[in-house]
């Protein structure tokens, strides 16, 4: 059963429009043209409970504004979003009860108090019964250990602190519906582990429906089952991620590091890599994913020399964007 | 309800973690009380009362005058209009507004934990200094009562108006120059530095059409026994008018602020 349902949204930003210079500002002073941008250009999709879904795209793709209409802070040009029954711009102290936020960019902490104070004040303000809130304690000790900084003032915690206990506050009144918008962002990557960890738990105890914007790749390959990829406002992807790679990102690259210098590339070259690039013993490449398997090349390669080293770079969302942009010219045209 | 209580003392207690200002704050206060009182002595040189609308003014009324009102801006003044232009700049507005809160209330709640701080940490220790140094004249307790009404009915009608001009943020994104109108209207209008019945009559008969004399000189009128009884009544009604108004008008302002909200970044 759908738990968020987005109809036909769209969300367009007028902005007064500015002439370059100082002759621009101030006809700026006594004209009135808006330029109008859409920052979300009609897009529908709905999430079932219980999904963990990443959504995906550049900076300004809109991301942030429709995460902004889900929580009830943006009211839609056009369309309907219903989460949970309920209308979040219309109602949204109500919506407020059923859902958690992290902006990771952003600290929802109250700065000068503690950060046990600020879970105290949360649980005043969503209501949260005192069972609830200690077991929640404790399981917010077990696997993001917050009990290390949790009598320390918030402006003097680290970022990764900042973010654990941010996660912390989101989820304290078991809300039955998390958006986190770049949870990961700065961290190092044992945090960063740690906090996938901690999404998946709840997700898997609570069944708690998780929408998730993120830069980071491996955000979305360890936590979602689903992704959708937003750009320009329009949603161009919404499957699973496999298929999502398979279908646009062809290319993968390696780095090996030999024990001698690499001197015939005949042999590599015609088991089809490209962008060969030798520099001594270490060689870097790229490789079609859908004609050659890594492991054919690893082969060869120790039959010739001894492996010390190898990396297979993971692609970049950017990359897989832009190959979908390339695959659908290359269709048009 | 509870969690009105929390900001309420969180409000309290950043006011207190930031006490380096305290010093300062006080003797700024204590200077500016001085100046006043230097200039009132001098205006009085030879004079021992000056008739008025409102009839014979003394000196002593005036310098009661200056140290009350002092005293009342010590807590009246809110950061209402900074506070929510700083929030909605930075996009902090948008943490309020994902919270099952209400943003008024909330203002609120910290409004009064300042306020709590001002009166505990400033107010006391100034009117005790200033009844020492410059001596003070104490009306009777009917007064005293009136006084006190009227001075809460100020401090809701500052904390509305300066609120609804917060708002106004959400369509001027630079409100911060509306906080120095406001302050420079509040100064001449609303009779903190000069009492309204030295002002010509036609000003103050504009004045009076006006809400801003309801926080200072309405308060400071009847503290000074310049009314009778039933003009307080009328005076307090009056204050309690233009707060049904402001609530009315700031009904109105949030509903399209809302609709409005641009959060800035992120």
């Amino acid at each position: 059963m759908a738990i968020i349902e987005v109809k036909e949204l769209s969300k367009v930003f007028k902005i007064k429009k500015r002439e370059p210079g100082f002759v621009g500002a101030l006809k700026g002073l006594f004209s009135n043209v808006y330029e109008e941008k859409k920052a979300v250009d009609n897009i529908s999709f709905n999430i079932d409970e219980g999904e963990i879904v990443g959504y995906i795209g550049p900076n300004g793709a809109g991301k942030s504004t429709t995460i902004k209409i889900l929580v009830g802070i943006l009211t839609p040009t056009f369309g309907q979003v219903e989460v949970k029954g309920i209308i979040p711009y219309n109602n949204r102290q109500e919506n407020a009860r059923n859902i958690g936020v992290v902006f990771g960019q952003r600290t929802q902490l109250w700065w000068d108090i503690p950060v046990s104070e600020t879970l105290d004040l949360l649980r005043h303000m969503y209501k949260v019964p005192l069972d609830v809130y200690k077991k929640n304690l404790e399981l917010f000790t077990d696997i993001l250990g917050i009990d290390k900084f949790i009598h320390t003032p918030v402006r003097q915690l680290s970022l990764g602190q900042r973010m654990r206990a941010d996660i912390c506050a989101a989820l304290l009144h078991n809300p039955p519906i998390v958006y986190l918008d770049e949870p990961t962002i700065g961290l190092d990557v044992v945090v960063k582990e740690n906090i996938r960890t901690f999404i998946k738990e709840i997700n898997r105890q609570r069944k708690t429906t998780v929408l998730l914007t993120t830069h980071d790749v491996s955000d979305i390959e360890k936590l979602c089952s689903r992704v959708m990829v937003i750009d320009k406002g329009q949603i161009m992807y919404d499957g699973s991620l496999e298929l999502l790679k398979r279908e646009y990102e062809e290319d993968g690259k390696m780095t090996v590091v030999l024990d001698n210098p690499v001197e015939k590339t005949e042999e590599l070259e015609k088991m089809g890599i490209e962008d060969l690039n030798i520099d001594g013993n270490r060689i870097a490449f790229k490789y079609n994913q859908k004609k050659i398997l890594p492991i054919d090349i690893i082969n060869y390669l120790m039959t010739e020399y001894k492996i010390i080293d190898f990396k297979i770079e993971e692609p970049e969302i950017e990359d897989v964007i832009r190959n979908i942009y390339l695959k659908r010219k290359r269709m048009a045209g | 309800m509870r969690v009105y209580l929390c900001f309420l003392q969180n409000a309290f207690q950043t006011a207190i973690a930031y006490r380096a200002n305290i010093f300062f704050e006080f003797v700024n206060k204590i200077m500016a009380l001085f100046i006043e009182v230097t200039i009132w002595r001098a205006l009085y040189h030879g004079v021992s009362e000056v008739s008025t609308s409102v009839g014979a003014v003394s000196l002593r009324d005036m310098v009661t005058y200056a140290i009350i009102s002092t005293g009342l801006s010590v807590f009246i003044a809110n950061a209402n209009i900074s506070k929510i232009n700083v929030k909605i700049n930075t996009g902090q507005i948008a943490i309020d507004l994902i919270r099952p809160i209400n943003f008024k209330t909330y203002l609120f709640s910290e409004m009064l934990g300042q306020m709590l701080y001002d009166i505990f940490i400033k107010l006391i220790p100034l009117t005790i200094i200033s009844v020492f140094l410059f001596g003070i004249y104490f009306p009777g307790p009917l007064s005293v009562l009136f006084f006190g009404i009227s001075v809460v009915n100020a401090v809701l009608l500052n904390f509305i108006i300066t609120y609804i001009i917060g708002l106004l943020a959400f369509w001027y994104t630079q409100a911060w120059q509306l906080d120095y109108l406001y302050q420079y209207v509040i100064i001449f209008l609303s009779g903190a530095w000069i009492p309204l019945w030295f002002f010509p009559d036609t000003l103050r008969a504009i004045i009076d059409f006006l809400p801003f004399h309801l926080i200072y000189y309405v308060p400071l009128t009847i503290y000074l026994h310049k009314v009778s009884y039933n003009t307080c009544l009328l005076l307090i009604l009056k204050q309690l008018i233009w707060l049904l108004i402001f609530v009315i008008i700031e009904k109105a302002v949030w509903r399209r602020a809302v609709q409005k909200v641009v959060v800035q970044g992120g």
